[in-house]
């Protein structure tokens, strides 16, 4: 998640600002009132705290009667309006909220500080962005989408999500009042203006998706440059969307993050705790170096850490650190983690409280405990940073150059180049040698093995070329770009079944490629498997709009 | 057949038969009649008015081709069936009670029977027989009479019998008749028929006519008169023609009558002379024709003819320019053309085709008739609005005065003119740059196809072969890139960076080719080798290749740059002629306003092109992809489009508005652009400025260092020789006594040398060597013993100041200098034999003398420096090994340092190769030094010591130098911001000259050299004796010294 908890004092503390400095001589009826609304609004911004909207609507209705009182003076309207406002954006409901805002505006202009001329172009950006959305519902998720393309996330995105609430409802013990709202943003400064993350923040914490104001904000995946594995962000964003209705807010990031870490690949059926070989490669190298990043440096955002390489190492710990504890402990010491941690307890006391070992024990075992996996460290793993899509850049399996700090950074890009340059003159076999020359210098470099295996597809060398990709898709698995060469890889080689696997996973990292649909109709006819064709010719059509 | 039915048939035939000849007698005779009919009455036509004539011929025409279709070709190709022709008979035969028509079918019935109509056989016999018996009785003339065919032939002889007569009156009646019916025209024209009675009269003149030309005035001719003409008329078109003639027989009305058409009535005069005029307009002929006292029309039989003279094209021929030509912007191309009619030239014309429309220029226009002229004319191109860049095609074009028929237009050959553009000739080197780039990389393909081949067959690989192909490629390339630098010098938009690169990666590229050919030899044995040198090429080939892309690249965004300032200038002017408008309302403005936007749309189109042309794999860094995004070239489209329809509607303040408008956007498009391209040659040129700095400061420090370890060692040094010079003062003053006498031999030598002369005999043995041979055969060998001779008092001070080893240095070079001289000296008197004899054959002797005691010396001091190590105390030696390892620590910074100086060439490969080759020849003066250190010789180990200091203080100035050009190049927006090359320069130490002799950066006189005045030559040869002013000395001794080692 990735859930930012300073945000949620953002309200109160902006209509505080808004409102506090405001001289006021009221009658006493006046008076009266004015600290009668004020107690509702408090009221209203906890309950909205906590996600309990029932009771925020209920006091918006209060203080709409309230202004329209006889006693009720502009500033009792103004807050009214403001917290309806206010009210109606926690329910996504941009289009209401943004009126009401503008009332506030327009009674209390003396009050208009820019904090809410921020908050209001927010709002009046996501209320034009929504204008024209489209809603689908599931028994317990409605997805919200703009039309066109992003369409094709629906029936995916429900249905991991609603293979995740059995599974993840029963094992959290919480479950959800309402439907969960999901809202796909198009684009990344749709994403930006919705949650406030730069692009920064996205590349050092992999966030592309936020659990916020009881919805999922969520980046379409074709934001991104190869996409990435959307059915796991948001069964991750729903973890968190539990552990918020259990604890509120009275849970540390560390924990929060290595909760929702550890139950993401739940809802595949998969074991909890289960982290990719780069996660791994780097939490070993980090315990060999103790060069692991503090509990405290990940307060208060992954996002604000320093680099991808330790965003994906605080992530690979504090899951590992969930893994060991339940993994030590049992279960229950979990619950019993965040039960306590309720009491508003430090967690560190939280954790001697559960596991009976002070902190520094407890990590000193956790740090063991890793070394005792012996997970391996894998010379020239690199970390993936996510690519956001520039306007007007091609996403998919466009090729990616090589740049000029890629040649600074390593002279094996060098070869690359040539490698490229050589390949597009159609000179394969020479490309294929330079291409090698760079694999000797950064043996694991994903962009490489990509471009080795397009090369070796070229020269019809498919064992090659699968040999090379296979590497890459071990190594690096959210890269939608690795799966649909090796579709083609094995398409070449004749096993068609293959290529099928390869294609569908990349679809659900990257479901914008027409190609790919293409090439699965193609080899549905072939091994005639009917009941897939239909359905993925309505999702072509779909894609290509 | 039944012979009863036989019989029938037989009469029916005959009775067909009767029936078609009479019928044909019918025709024939009404034709006959008919024919004669019409002749009579065509004998009338000539009388009849002619629509009338016309119609009663026709109609006449029409008579005599219906009687016989109608009367004779139709009834005979009626047919008539048997059972018609048997009625006609019982029509006649009544009696016979259909005896014979019922035979007749009843034959067909026995014939084909029909079952529907069962007939007895006997009945039908019985009949038949009836109806043969009844035969007889048949008179065919009953039922075919002819009483029809003698009224035809009654009508015929009619007919004949009244043209007979006509005949007889009228002897040619029926020839007129005929004539008028069948060969006369079949037009309106009046008197045609009385035409064709004319054409039988006699000539009406005696043949004999007057003609007096008027020619057209353009032809400038004056008035032409024949007499005594047969009237045949041959003039110019247009040409008016007087004629007059005399008639035989007196007549009251004449005319002329033109063929094919037109009559000009004549003036008669006294009845018998007749005279008038006409216009010759086209070929034909013409005839007199005339009516006498007598009203009798007389025509002569046959025309005279009418001849038209050709009035022929003009010729024009373009004498300057003679092929096609380029010029510059604002040229005058000067135009010479000669021009020639054969009755004068109306104008001519500059005729040329720019953007798809001919456009002519006027530049002569006869005011006078003029059949000849030669004319220049300067052409000046901008007039014409031909812009950089465009080539036109063009040509002379003449037409001659012909007033009447028109103009005739002849055309000189068609040249074009290109008015040279730099930006297109950059476009042309780009193109070419690029397809070098293509070859480059073919060739590295090639090179790496080899190597796949190579390790996946070894056994039958052919390495020599496979070598040979690709060093033919490798040569190509270096051709091409040779060329191409050269050819870019001619680019004035390409930046030096460019040209100095394609240079550098040549020489590199050929200098490693060289060594692969040579080694081509050596295989198969040195294949090892050959293979290694392969690899050094073909890492040569991948960083040129990696550096040239850039390099086209970021010229291509330096193109979209400079259209882009193109684009803002135009628009620029444009809102300011807007502004001038509005302020002063000038309608003539206006026009400007237009044309400027014209320039601006073209301006814009040229942009976008160039920006569809960029390649799609620009990287990130040359373009601000976000920001070109942002710019939204669809709105500047609109902009644009509001603007031209904001001037079309004369909307000066609209206009104004959007110019404004248009104008914020393109700067903000060209700040983005600039920026995003801006961006990357300062990327990279502050990347290698750093790296370079960097470099700077370690060398500085090493220099340092250095500096350091030569005081130490010089001090240990100095410490010895202070202990060795207070135990044997005697030894250095010996030094000097035998390095002055030294000197004295050389002086002797020289002056020997100078007074020999060539010698008059000589010439016996090689006659034709001339004298001028002598001297430039002495004068290298003087200047290396004269040098020689002026070095001797720096060995001089040497010993004084007890520096030894320097002083042994410069006797050994001395040692070499003597060594290499004598040869020379032997070979130039056996060559010469130069007079005087008995002193030129002492001279040998004396270099041998002056040889000798340089060795002395050097022994000498050699035998010093052994007693003077021994004097070193353990202390020193102590000292020295510890100086020998600092020695190696700034060998082995040095040598990283070379690592990153190569590793930055590679990356920016037009960085100077003496810093390269500086440091490499530093460290390995280092080396040495450190050699000697350990050996404990502090003499020794100077020399290499201030080598190596030399070395890297040259690296260092070069690298300045370097970085100060690269920063230069760094103004944002001019173009390539990377650095210069320092070019050949740098490379020239350690190529050519013969070591040993002083003569590495001289010039050795040519034999012409020796050509100039005697007196200048021996200035120079008495300036040399008396050697350097005394403030040169050191400097010259620095000179040396540098240039020996």
């Amino acid at each position: 998640m990735k859930r930012d908890k300073r945000l949620a004092f953002i309200p109160l503390a902006l209509f505080l600002a808004v409102t506090g400095a405001a001289p006021a001589q009221p009658t006493s009826d006046q008076a009266a009132l004015s600290q009668q609304v004020s107690a509702w609004m408090a009221e209203g911004y906890d309950a909205l705290e906590r996600w309990d909207y029932a009771q925020a609507e209920e006091i918006a209705r209060k203080l709409e009667t309230a202004a329209a009182s006889a006693a009720a003076d502009t500033k009792i309207q103004a807050k009214a309006a403001y917290f309806h406002g206010r009210f109606q954006f926690y329910t996504a409901d941009y289009e209401a909220s943004r009126p009401a805002l503008e009332r506030y505006q327009e009674l209390d202009p003396g009050n208009v500080h820019p904090e809410f001329t921020d908050f209001l172009a927010q709002v009046r950006f996501l209320a034009d962005l929504w204008k024209d959305r489209l809603e689908f519902k599931s028994e317990h998720f409605i997805i919200r989408v703009k039309p066109g393309k992003d369409r094709i996330l629906v029936e995916p995105a429900l249905e991991a999500l609603e293979r995740a609430w059995p599974v993840l409802t029963r094992e959290l013990r919480v479950t959800p009042p309402g439907p969960i709202l999901v809202e796909f943003y198009p684009d990344f400064p749709a994403f930006s203006q919705a949650t406030g993350l730069s692009e920064q923040d996205v590349k050092t914490s992999g966030t592309i998706a936020v659990c916020k104001y009881r919805r999922f904000i969520v980046t379409s995946p074709k934001a991104l440059v190869q996409g990435y594995d959307f059915q796991n962000s948001i069964c991750h964003e729903f973890v968190h969307h539990l552990i918020y209705l259990r604890n509120g807010k009275h849970c540390p990031i560390w924990l929060h993050e290595g909760i929702a870490k550890y139950y993401e690949p739940r809802w595949r059926g998969e074991p909890g705790g289960t982290l990719p070989l780069t996660s791994l490669s780097l939490l070993a190298a980090a315990v060999r170096t103790d060069q692991l990043i503090s509990f405290e440096r990940m307060h208060p955002s992954f996002a604000k850490l320093d680099s991808p390489q330790q965003g994906q190492l605080a992530f690979a710990q504090v899951t590992s650190t969930v893994d060991y504890l339940i993994r030590t402990y049992g279960q229950e010491s979990l619950f019993r983690l965040l039960d306590e941690l309720k009491k508003d307890t430090d967690y560190r006391q939280a954790l001697q409280w559960v596991t009976g070992k002070p902190f520094p024990q407890f990590y000193a075992g956790w740090k063991e405990f890793v070394r005792q996996e012996h997970f391996q460290e894998i010379p020239g793993l690199e970390v993936v940073e996510l690519d956001i899509k520039k306007p007007g850049e091609p996403g998919g399996e466009d090729e990616d150059q090589v740049s000029e700090a890629d040649l600074k950074e390593n002279e094996a890009w060098k070869f690359v180049r040539l490698g490229d340059l050589l390949r597009d003159r159609n000179r394969v076999a020479p490309a294929l040698v330079e291409y090698e020359k760079a694999r000797s210098l950064m043996p694991l470099n994903v962009r490489l093995l990509n471009k080795l295996g397009l090369a070796y597809i070229l020269a019809q060398d498919y064992d090659q070329a699968v040999a090379r990709l296979d590497l890459a898709r071990t190594y690096y698995p959210g890269m939608a770009d690795t799966n649909v060469k090796l579709g083609q890889a094995y398409t070449g080689k004749g096993d068609l079944n293959r290529a099928i696997e390869s294609y569908e996973q990349s679809l659900t990292i990257n479901p914008f490629n027409p190609f790919v649909y293409e090439n699965l109709i193609r080899l549905y006819e072939k091994t005639r498997q009917t009941d897939k064709l239909e359905q993925t010719r309505k999702r072509l059509a779909l894609v290509q709009g | 057949m039944n012979a009863s039915l036989a019989i029938v048939r037989r009469k029916v035939a005959d009775l067909r038969r009767r029936i078609f000849w009479i019928q044909a007698g019918q025709g024939l005779s009404l034709l006959g009649g008919a024919l004669g009919l019409v002749l009579l009455l065509a004998g009338a036509l000539p009388w009849l008015p002619a629509p009338l004539g016309l119609i009663a011929r026709l109609l006449l025409l029409l008579a005599l081709a219906a009687v016989p279709a109608l009367f004779l070709v139709r009834p005979l190709l009626q047919s008539k069936s048997d059972d018609h022709l048997a009625l006609l008979i019982e029509s006649a035969h009544p009696e016979l009670k259909n005896a014979l028509i019922n035979a007749i079918q009843l034959g067909r019935e026995q014939e084909a029977p029909d079952p529907r109509h069962p007939f007895s056989a006997v009945f039908l016999d019985k009949h038949l027989e009836h109806a043969a018996s009844l035969i007889p009785q048949v008179a065919l003339d009953r039922a075919a009479p002819l009483h029809r065919l003698k009224q035809r032939f009654l009508f015929l002889a009619i007919a004949a019998l009244a043209l007979a007569l006509a005949q007889a009156v009228a002897p040619k009646f029926l020839a007129r008749s005929f004539s008028a019916l069948v060969l006369a025209d079949f037009s309106l024209g009046a008197g045609k028929s009385k035409t064709s009675l004319a054409r039988t009269a006699e000539p009406l003149t005696a043949g004999e006519f007057s003609l007096r030309y008027h020619y057209p005035a353009y032809t400038g001719r004056k008035v032409q008169t024949v007499e005594h003409s047969n009237g045949a008329i041959t003039a110019l078109k247009g040409a008016q023609v007087e004629l007059a003639t005399e008639v035989l027989e007196e007549v009251r009305e004449a005319n002329a009558v033109l063929e094919p058409g037109g009559k000009i009535p004549l003036r008669v005069e006294g009845g018998h002379r007749l005279s008038g005029q006409l216009t010759v307009m086209a070929p034909g002929a013409y005839y007199l024709e005339a009516f006498d006292r007598k009203g009798r029309f007389h025509a002569e039989p046959r025309g005279r003819p009418i001849l038209v003279e050709e009035d022929l094209y003009p010729e024009v021929t373009l004498e300057q320019p003679v092929a096609d030509l380029e010029v510059s912007p604002g040229d005058s191309v000067e135009i010479i053309y000669r021009a020639s009619d054969d009755f004068g030239l109306g104008a001519a014309f500059l005729v040329f085709r720019l953007k798809d429309a001919e456009q002519r220029r006027e530049i002569f226009r006869a005011e006078v008739p003029t059949r000849e002229r030669r004319a220049r004319f300067p052409w000046r191109v901008e007039e014409d609005e031909i812009q950089p860049g465009e080539t036109v095609a063009f040509f002379i074009e003449v037409e001659d005065n012909d007033n009447v028929s028109g103009p005739k237009a002849s055309r000189s050959q068609t040249l074009s003119l290109s008015v040279f553009s730099p930006r297109k000739r950059h476009e042309q080197m780009l193109a070419r740059q690029e397809q070098l780039l293509e070859q480059m990389l073919g060739h590295l393909g090639d090179h790496l196809d080899d190597e796949i081949v190579r390790q996946r067959a070894w056994a039958n690989y052919n390495l020599a072969q496979a070598e040979t192909a690709l060093l033919t490629s490798g040569r190509a390339v270096q051709t091409d890139l040779e060329k191409l630098a050269l050819d870019l010098e001619e680019d004035i938009l390409t930046e030096e960076l460019v040209r100095s690169t394609l240079t550098g990666m040549a020489r590199t590229f050929g200098a490693l080719l060289d060594q692969r050919e040579a080694n081509l030899a050596q295989l198969p044995a040195a294949a090892g080798w050959q293979l290694a040198l392969r690899e050094q090429l073909l890492r040569e080939v991948e960083n040129d290749v990696i550096f040239f892309d850039k390099l086209i690249k970021k010229q291509r965004i330096d193109q979209i740059l400079a259209q882009s300032r193109d684009l803002y200038a135009a628009q620029a002017e444009l809102a300011d002629l807007l502004q001038r408008y509005q302020q002063s309302g000038d309608p003539a403005l206006w026009e400007e306003i237009r044309k400027k936007m014209a320039e601006v749309e073209a301006a814009y189109q040229a942009l976008l092109e160039r920006m569809a042309q960029m390649p799609r794999e620009m990287p990130e860094e040359f373009v601000n992809a976000e920001a070109l995004q942002n710019l939204k070239f669809k709105d500047f489209a609109s902009q644009m489009a509001e603007l031209k329809k904001a001037l079309s509607a004369g909307d000066a303040q609209a206009a104004m508005e959007l110019a404004n408008q248009f104008l914020a956007s393109l700067n903000a498009m060209m700040s983005a652009m600039e920026e995003g391209a801006g961006g990357y040659g300062d990327a990279i040129s502050a990347e290698a400025l750093r790296r370079m700095g960097a470099m700077q400061d370690e060398l500085t420090q090493l220099e340092k260092a250095e500096q350091k370890l030569i005081e130490q060692t010089e001090a240990l040094e100095k410490q010895a020789l202070k202990r060795d010079q207070t135990s044997s003062p005697g030894l250095t003053q010996r030094l000097i006594e035998k390095t002055e006498q030294l000197e004295q031999r050389l002086a002797e030598l020289n002056d020997d040398l100078l007074k020999l002369r060539p010698s008059p005999q000589s010439p016996a043995a090689k006659p034709a060597a001339p004298p001028q041979d002598f001297y430039a055969q002495r004068l290298p060998l003087y200047n290396q013993l004269h040098a020689l001779q002026n070095e001797l008092p720096y060995r001089k001070q040497e010993l004084q100041a007890q520096e030894l080893e320097k002083a042994l240095e410069g006797f050994r070079r001395h040692e070499q200098t003597l060594d290499q001289a004598q040869p020379m000296l032997k070979d130039f008197l056996e060559r010469q034999k130069p007079a005087p004899q008995d002193q030129s054959q002492a001279l040998p002797g004396q270099c041998q003398a002056a040889g000798d005691l340089n060795r002395e010396i050097i022994r000498e001091l050699l035998s010093r420096k052994q007693a003077l190590a021994k004097r070193l105390s353990p202390e020193e030696r102590a000292r020295l090994q510890a100086l020998a390892q600092d020695q190696d620590q700034v060998k082995d910074r040095t040598q990283r340092l070379l690592d990153d100086f190569q590793s930055l060439s590679q990356d920016v490969p037009g960085l100077p190769s003496e810093i390269e080759q500086n440091l490499d020849q530093g460290q390995a003066y280092m080396r040495d030094a450190s050699g000697e250190l350990s050996l404990e010789d502090p003499g020794r180990a100077l020399v290499p010591e201030r080598e190596a200091k030399q070395r890297l203080s040259q690296a260092r100035q070069a690298l300045e130098n370097a970085a100060q050009e690269m920063a230069k190049g760094m103004k944002p927006g001019l173009g390539m911001p990377f650095p210069m090359a320092i070019g050949a320069a740098g490379r020239r130490g350690g190529e050519g000259g013969r070591r040993g002799l002083f003569n590495r950066d001289f010039e050795l006189p040519s034999q012409n050299a020796y050509q100039v005045p005697r007196a200048f030559r021996q200035d120079i040869l008495d300036a040399m004796k008396d050697g350097s002013p005394d403030e040169y000395k050191d400097l010259n001794r620095d000179y040396y010294e540098r240039l020996v080692r």
